[in-house]
């Protein structure tokens, strides 16, 4: 028995009732067997390898197909019984030694990563992992890298991807979550030039900086991820929540949908697109505007200041609403009176107090360069253009239109 | 017997069947597979685990309508005795003094697990029609 601990002690008819519970599901057979795993050091290799022989024998893998029909139907349906194997706080060690154990075995790894840890500097690590009381007992590198890389994160998302008898993705490994606008694939896209060190236009806007180098490392680390059989474009966003996508680049006004979709937000890690130490992420903001041509422009001002202002002490339709989404308000006052961010947010926020988040620079024309850029980036990503190529075409339709007001 | 008599009964019968002196043996053995368990070293060691579907439905102790057709054969055997073991598990919990706490059902999982991760011998049961 452990040490009693007021805070965790539960009545004794809830102890009962969890034991009840758990009986009940042996007895109906409905149970699985797991075996978890934290770090997996490189001199536990042999054992490590020694087990998985023998859970070959005995057990079949789960895929998350297995495990939705298990949840649905309480039973298991293979000869062998199921084993998950799920590897915990994605050590460098795990990356590195047990996925290719898992995979030489044909065994499935469900792996739980925490992305803090693998946004945490090298040097930084080895704290993270002590505030965080991850164990790390054997010290296998040399340059102190404990946690995988998003590169290797990468890589793994490209085993998890699965394809149709018409090659189109089922479950994708990595995603874009698009929108009928396009910015879906606009704006990570303008996150990765900032990212790179460049700027969409030079500082008068006379002229498009879209050929330079910058926006092409950019936009072939994009399409990268479509070469490499990792996402394509007919991915939807929303096969997040159904389990249809690993990992994802989106809006945070994506949130409310995730929570809904699956009843929480406990199971979604949050982090910014990765694109090295000096990472910059696009802030994307709406402006409301009266038409000075109106002949109600008093009373338009007047809506606009009812939506926008706090009153006494409670947030404005505007902070409530996007607050609602689970995007960002403007307003010190909404920030004032709305709870304060949780953790699905905080990335951005903490994006925003670093100076790292970078607004969408606002040209005349803004969208219809918007729907030129998406257009390009679509055509690229879809193999039909090289990215170069498609950024100098971009480059020059935009340079066309900045001429006209600049 | 609702199923509850059932548990009860069978755990107490498996105790029943042990003499005073083999019965603390027993739950030596059982502390010991415990401490062993705490004792692991969780940052290199695989832990096996059972995940058990629990039943929220709020009628427990009947059995939900399960798709035969499709699922696997069951060792019955096997059920049975992880659910004796799991209520003499329980019942030696309870004989302590302290109050059972949520992490002892952990702990409970995870002393089951050690000892009746794998069946002895792999049943070679028929598929139900």
């Amino acid at each position: 028995m452990v040490p009693m601990d007021e805070s965790k002690a539960i009545l004794p008819d809830s102890w009962a009732q969890m034991v009840r519970s758990l009986q009940h599901g042996i007895l109906n057979g409905s149970y699985i067997r797991v075996i978890n795993y934290h770090s997996t050091p490189r001199f536990k290799l042999g054992e490590y390898e020694r087990q998985l022989e023998f859970y070959q024998r005995h057990f079949s893998s789960v895929s998350e197909e297995d495990l939705e029909r298990f949840f649905a139907t309480g039973a298991w349906h293979k000869d062998k019984p199921g084993l998950i194997l799920n590897f915990f706080e994605g050590y460098r060690n795990t990356y590195e030694f047990a996925a290719p154990l898992a995979e030489k075995y044909g065994f499935i790894g469900w792996f739980f990563i925490p992305t803090g840890f693998i946004d945490c500097p090298v040097a930084e690590q080895h704290d993270f992992a002590d505030a965080h009381h991850l164990s790390v007992l054997s010290d296998d590198y040399k340059d102190g890298r404990i946690a995988m890389t998003w590169d290797e994160l990468r890589e793994m998302s490209e085993a998890i991807t699965t394809r149709n008898d018409q090659d189109r993705i089922e479950t994708a490994g990595f995603a874009y979550a698009q929108s009928s606008s396009g910015a879906g694939l606009v704006h990570p896209f303008y996150a990765k030039l900032f990212s790179e060190g460049g700027a969409p236009y030079s500082n008068d806007k006379s002229e498009a900086l879209l050929d330079g180098p910058e926006a092409t490392s950019a936009l072939e680390d994009m399409a990268g991820l479509v070469r490499e059989g990792i996402v394509d474009l007919s991915v939807d966003a929303y096969d997040f929540p159904a389990g249809g996508i690993a990992m994802m680049v989106m809006a945070n006004w994506y949130e409310s949908a995730i929570a809904e979709g699956l009843g929480g937000l406990d199971d979604v890690a949050v982090s910014a697109i990765p694109a090295g130490d000096d990472w910059r992420t696009l802030q994307y903001a709406f402006f409301m505007g009266v038409d000075s041509g109106s002949d109600r422009q008093e009373e338009a001002w007047a809506l606009t200041r009812h939506l926008n202002e706090a009153r006494d002490g409670e947030a404005s339709c505007v902070g409530r609403m996007l607050d609602g989404l689970g995007a960002l308000t403007a307003s010190t006052a909404d920030t004032a009176a709305l709870p304060a961010a949780d953790a699905f947010t905080q990335p951005f926020v903490d994006a925003l107090a670093q100076d790292r988040a970078i607004s969408q620079p606002n040209v005349m024309q803004a969208s219809e360069i918007e729907g030129l850029m998406a257009r390009a980036i679509e055509e690229v990503m879809a193999g039909e253009a090289e990215p170069a190529e498609g950024l100098e075409t971009l480059d020059s339709e935009i340079e066309d239109i900045l001429a006209e007001f600049y | 017997m609702a199923h509850e008599n059932v548990f009860q009964t069978l755990g107490s019968s498996a105790r029943s069947l042990f003499s005073a002196e083999q019965l603390r043996a027993f739950e030596e053995a059982f502390d010991k597979q415990a401490a062993y368990c705490r004792s692991k070293n969780y940052s290199e060691e695989g832990i096996p685990m059972f995940l058990v579907l629990e039943d929220v439905s709020g009628t427990p102790g009947t059995t939900p309508a399960i798709d035969t057709e499709n699922t696997a054969p069951r060792d019955s055997l096997f059920d049975l005795l992880l659910v004796t073991a799991v209520e003499v598990y329980k019942q030696q919990l309870e004989s302590r003094e302290e109050t059972p706490q949520a992490e002892d059902i952990g702990l409970l999982l995870e002393v089951l697990a050690e000892h009746f991760f794998i069946t002895a011998q792999p049943p070679k049961l028929v598929r139900q029609a």
